[in-house]
């Protein structure tokens, strides 16, 4: 292993990822097309009903029609969308502040989600998360 | 004395670099390449994990290659041209068993799962690999190379051409080659299939360099137009924190084992196919396979129902 060399490739690749963000800038948030296409792609046989779409549109929880007991919940990692189909034993805790959400997630890679929903959508949201979380599991957001 | 064989990868690195550049300029003018900056920077930034962690554990791998070689070796073949030809197929041919058991046992996936982890394709997704590579039973399938008796210097070289021979294939900018390289050689088309993660396309073309592996052993599947590739896993990481992104499926072993109820299940958490759970309530590919060709059944059951009969068409 040769120090220069690593360093040499440290610098080359910061410099050739700040070329890639800068040609290719994220551009488009979720919306609920995009939310509900990415969750059927996800689990094709569920049939998803209401988005709830955080500000910022980078979260995005949905309604399940035909799995009460589950939601859809997609994260904008960069420019693409990550899914998950979230049961009550997915969700450690949740956290709820004046208008912030707050989940703690078994799931290595995203063990905290955290989002903010625009006032005439945030109690929908809520209850639709409330609707699998259990209140034990519910602490309040300093 | 070992022979002394120069690193391909290493020469390489500076035309890597080059060619990434190249390819996101041509992707940026024509769009037909994509990246995302913090994608791009943690799968580099793994590929230079990678040399790290393959150049702490190197001297490991080169004593005990040199032991096998050394004690077990059935004939003395020298270093003609034609034992490094004949070492650059076998290594080849191992590489394919090593890839699809990456794929079918998910000790081996723990390690390899980096490399597929990216929703992009492109030139970085190439070098986007395994810290832990080490940590695997993979250097198993290599032996009877050796025991046939390629020098392992020979064999750690053709492993490195190998290499330098898949980066190129992780493009998106090159549509199809001539009809018969595309019949022997493994190509972008045929690898973009493999990164797939539609339910079509899983668990097909672990090829390296010739896709004959593939046609041979029954796991070539064709790249189809009407059927467009979605990269990534069947589970995608929501991540880009490097550390999580290199250890995530280990710790899933470890924890699943962890809570396993007997030995049979802490066992099969190690080397079933990923997604195996006892109850089955997390789906492994085949699963996701026979839902898929149960959707396609069913689709064209109702396609046929919906269509009109010969009488009712006159």
């Amino acid at each position: 292993m040769d120090l220069g060399l690593t360093l040499g490739s440290l610098l080359a690749i910061t410099i050739l990822a700040l070329i890639a963000a800068k040609l290719f800038p994220v551009s488009s948030g979720l919306d609920e097309g995009r939310v509900k296409r990415n969750l059927k792609r996800y689990e094709p046989d569920l049939e998803f009903g209401k988005t709830y779409v955080a500000t910022g549109g980078k979260i995005a929880l949905a309604e399940i029609i035909n799995r009460p007991d589950v939601i859809g919940l997609t994260h904008l990692l960069g420019d693409r969308v990550v899914c998950r189909i979230l049961t009550a034993s997915d969700i450690k805790r949740v956290h709820r502040g004046r208008a912030k959400l707050a989940i703690e997630l078994n799931d290595f890679t995203q063990p905290e989600i955290s989002m903010v929903f625009p006032t005439d959508v945030a109690a929908d949201a809520e209850n639709l998360l409330n609707s699998i979380s259990k209140p034990a599991e519910t602490a309040h957001a300093a | 004395m070992p022979l002394d064989l120069p690193k391909p990868t290493e020469f390489a690195v500076p035309a890597f670099i080059f060619f990434v550049l190249l390819e996101m300029v041509y992707g940026w003018k024509t769009g037909r390449a994509k990246f995302e900056g913090k994608d791009s920077f943690v799968s580099l930034l793994m590929g230079v994990g990678s040399t790290v962690s393959g150049a702490i554990t190197a001297s490991i791998a080169f004593v005990v290659s040199y032991w096998v070689w050394e004690n077990f070796a059935i004939f003395d073949l020298g270093h003609a041209p034609w034992v490094f030809a004949l070492a650059f197929v076998l290594d080849d041919l191992a590489y394919y068993w090593i890839h699809r058991v990456g794929h079918r046992s998910r000790w081996m996936w723990a390690a390899h799962v980096i490399h597929h982890s990216s929703q992009h394709y492109n030139l970085t997704t190439a070098l986007r690999q395994t810290w832990t590579g080490q940590f695997t039973p993979a250097f198993l399938f290599k032996w009877p190379i050796l025991i046939l008796g390629v020098e392992p210097a020979i064999l750690f070289f053709c492993v490195g051409l190998n290499l330098i021979y898949q980066f190129w294939i992780h493009t998106e900018a090159i549509d199809r080659m001539p009809r018969w390289f595309e019949a022997v050689m493994n190509t972008p088309s045929h690898h973009r299939v493999h990164h797939a993660n539609n339910p079509k396309y899983l668990d097909s073309n672990y090829a390296g360099v010739f896709i004959i592996w593939d046609k041979i052993f029954g796991t070539y599947v064709p790249e189809e137009k009407e059927e467009p590739c979605r990269y990534g896993l069947v589970r995608d990481l929501g991540t880009f924190n490097p550390l999580r992104v290199a250890f995530h499926e280990w710790w899933g072993i470890i924890t699943d084992m962890w809570h396993a109820k007997g030995v049979r299940n802490k066992i099969m958490f190690l080397l079933a196919p990923p997604g195996w759970t006892p109850d089955g309530s997390r789906k492994t590919s085949d699963m996701i396979k026979a839902e898929w060709r149960e959707r396609e059944s069913r689709k064209a059951q109702q396609a046929e129902a919906a269509a009109p009969s010969p009488e009712q068409a006159v």
